[in-house]
């Protein structure tokens, strides 16, 4: 059973559905963020337990409760760990007394004086963090006293819009780290396990874009470690069904606590081809009581996994959101190949909601093969007619420091300028071939107006190819 | 070392006739391309500063463009906007601008050539904050206003330097892709 607001009558996620309910209009907050009209959808079609996703009430503590107020099973942790998780302060105190390592930070804060003070207090450059805050909303990086206040200023603006609480709080801010979480799973009886590690240090403005697992940077020993703190935090807050903690990794190896998100994470598949559980399936399970099917000794990584974030954004225009309609999309197959997407030829991307289109994540024996069949991958996929994140990660897949593993939250910002246009010559053959496609695009537009064609998705060879590896030789 | 970009047969006379000729101009920064496409016998042919270009060209099937140039094959996807055209391939932007008249010695497009840029709403949203004044004078990529869409915040920049004459959007105003939100002048006062 699915739910869905005006501007998602056409989902996929609707037209699968058994049953559908409309719950309000486009705006989240008359739709998704209504929780009220959520529940009496989900009253009303009889189910007895509710998936909330990611993002909208998915880590909202009142929600999670009101979803056991009414004998509906929140699939997801208790709201009590929930409520935990989402106050960040409170998160650090319970990270501190479980022995994890936290960055220095303060307390949320009160007046622009007591920002100073603080500020003073921690170093820069800091953090401003919003205190309900998450996926990057409501933060900014500081890096002296004259730019604290303006950026107390957006960061409380944006915290308010997006989280309806302005309270933000200050936090050291670490030089070059990388992004590494570990992805949890615990039961009703108690049972923690951790299913090892995920990089997402390809970031920008703490928005993820590549993830992979395992991280090209962690030993043996130190994903020990950094997954024996994950599941003592775990245990701390009485955690259940999945979640993942997320640390900072500095270049000395010393990792610190930076918050724990409170359910299933947008790069949960990368985690699923190397280790192998289903998770979301897992979160079904669990939700109803059942116990971990395995131990801690049983995970084992096999492989290696990347995650591309399809999303409609320029990235040769600071990644600014590109809405409007896909007029042909053609998903990339193949062996190790897998599409989660929401989108089809004909969509039209939203302005309303976040504009994450697809995730092509891609499974290689070895980190270079993973490499190589990612290369090709992004050279076959495909959407026209709005611009995404795809050239993006063909950019970065050329990039010596990448392809070695080096890479850091900051890798975006200081690799990627952003707008600069490729210089052109005649000598060479892609600049020429540039100027071709150019040319030939004009005239055609001109000479004859633009056949407006019915998108067809072609068969793709890579696809039966896959299908034939996976399911044998029998199809 | 001179590449031989230009066809090995670019001395021989031209011999087959070409129908629906187009002259047009593809400018990449301080670089002028002079180009030509026309039919001839039943394909495309392209000039560069007068010569034939050796490529073959690939059904337009599937989106975007197949050309092989020198044994290499090129997929290219082209965006055309107003008189901006961006070609990717292998995730590379090229942008060129169109200058579809060159023999009246006009640039048409270019509203930075006029001597004044505006700037446009890149899609519909909401202005936050104003950032600058009408009547101060702004730097290039010095931000002018804080735009909200897709629940993201970014600063919409001024893409010259000059006199920001006009502000047409209030703080809190919803607008509309491609709705005015300022007006820069080349320059100062």
């Amino acid at each position: 059973m699915a739910v869905y607001s005006d501007a998602d009558r056409d989902s996929m996620h609707v037209r699968y559905a058994d049953e559908a309910r409309r719950i309000g209009p486009a705006p989240s907050a008359e739709s998704y963020l209504d929780m009220d009209a959520v529940l009496q959808a989900a009253l009303e079609t009889g189910a007895d337990s509710l998936h909330p996703g990611y993002g909208f009430l998915s880590e909202n503590a009142e929600f999670a409760k009101r979803c056991e107020e009414v004998g509906l099973v929140f699939i997801g942790p208790t709201p009590e760990a929930v409520a935990l998780m989402g106050d960040k302060v409170e998160a650090r105190r319970v990270a501190r007394t479980a022995g994890v390592p936290i960055v220095p930070g303060s307390e949320p804060l009160s007046s622009d004086a007591d920002a100073l003070s603080e500020s003073k207090r921690i170093g820069f450059p800091l953090l401003v963090k919003a205190v309900a805050g998450g996926g990057g909303k409501g933060m900014r990086i500081v890096s002296s006293e004259s730019e604290l206040e303006t950026a107390l200023r957006q960061a409380a603006s944006e915290a308010s819009s997006s989280f309806g609480n302005p309270s933000v709080y200050l936090e050291h801010y670490l030089y070059r780290p990388r992004h590494i979480e570990f992805q949890i799973v615990a039961d009703d009886a108690g049972s923690v396990v951790h299913l090892l590690e995920r990089e997402c240090s390809i970031q920008r403005r703490h928005q993820k874009l590549i993830e992979e697992c395992p991280s090209p940077c962690l030993d043996s020993e130190l994903r020990q470690r950094m997954g024996e703190a994950a599941v003592a935090l775990a245990r701390k807050a009485d955690y259940r069904n999945v979640g993942t903690v997320e640390f900072l990794l500095d270049s000395n190896g010393e990792f610190y606590f930076l918050e724990m998100n409170a359910r299933l994470q947008v790069e949960h598949p990368v985690t699923e081809m190397v280790v192998g559980p289903d998770l979301v399936r897992l979160q079904l399970a669990l939700a109803a009581g059942e116990a971990l099917p395995f131990t801690q000794a049983d995970i084992r990584p096999h492989g290696w996994a990347m995650e591309f974030r399809i999303v409609a954004e320029d990235p040769y225009q600071d990644f600014l959101p590109s809405p409007g309609r896909i007029d042909f999309l053609r998903p990339a197959g193949g062996p190790g190949v897998r599409d989660d997407s929401g989108v089809f030829s004909g969509w039209e991307v939203q302005p309303h909601y976040d504009p994450l289109l697809a995730k092509l994540i891609v499974w290689g024996r070895d980190r270079r093969d993973c490499l190589a069949r990612s290369k090709r991958a992004l050279e076959e996929y495909r959407v026209d007619g709005i611009l995404t994140t795809l050239p993006f990660f063909q950019k970065v897949l050329q990039d010596p420091q990448f392809l070695a593993g080096e890479m850091d939250v900051g890798y975006i910002d200081r690799n990627w300028g952003g707008s600069a246009s490729t210089p052109v010559s005649i000598a060479v053959d892609r600049d020429r071939a540039a100027l071709i496609a150019a040319a030939v695009a004009v005239y055609r537009s001109a000479v004859r107006p633009r056949r407006r064609t019915t998108a067809v998705e072609a068969p793709s060879v890579w696809k039966q190819t896959g299908i034939r590896e996976q399911h044998g030789s029998r199809l | 070392m001179e590449a031989n970009w230009y066809s090995r047969a670019a001395w021989e006379p031209p011999v087959k006739p070409v129908k629906n000729a187009k002259r047009l101009t593809l400018l990449a920064g301080e670089e002028s391309f002079p180009m030509e496409v026309g039919e001839s016998e039943g394909r495309l042919q392209v000039t560069l500063f007068g010569k034939p270009l050796e490529f073959d060209l690939g059904d337009q099937r599937g989106g975007g463009l197949s050309i092989i140039v020198e044994g290499r094959s090129y997929e290219a996807r082209v965006m055309i906007d107003g008189n901006r055209i961006a070609v990717e391939i292998d995730g590379e932007r090229r942008v060129f601008e169109l200058d579809d008249a060159p023999e009246k010695g006009v640039r048409s497009g270019g509203s930075k050539r006029q001597g004044s840029a505006q700037v446009m709403a890149p899609m519909p949203g909401k202005v936050v904050k104003l950032l600058a004044e009408p009547g101060e004078q702004v730097q290039a990529d010095q931000g002018v206003l804080l735009f909200e869409a897709m629940k993201m915040q970014n600063e919409i920049r001024s893409p010259v330097a000059g006199t920001l004459v006009a502000i047409d959007v209030r703080e809190g105003a919803v607008v509309e892709s491609r709705d005015r939100l300022f007006t820069v002048k080349v320059g100062a006062k």
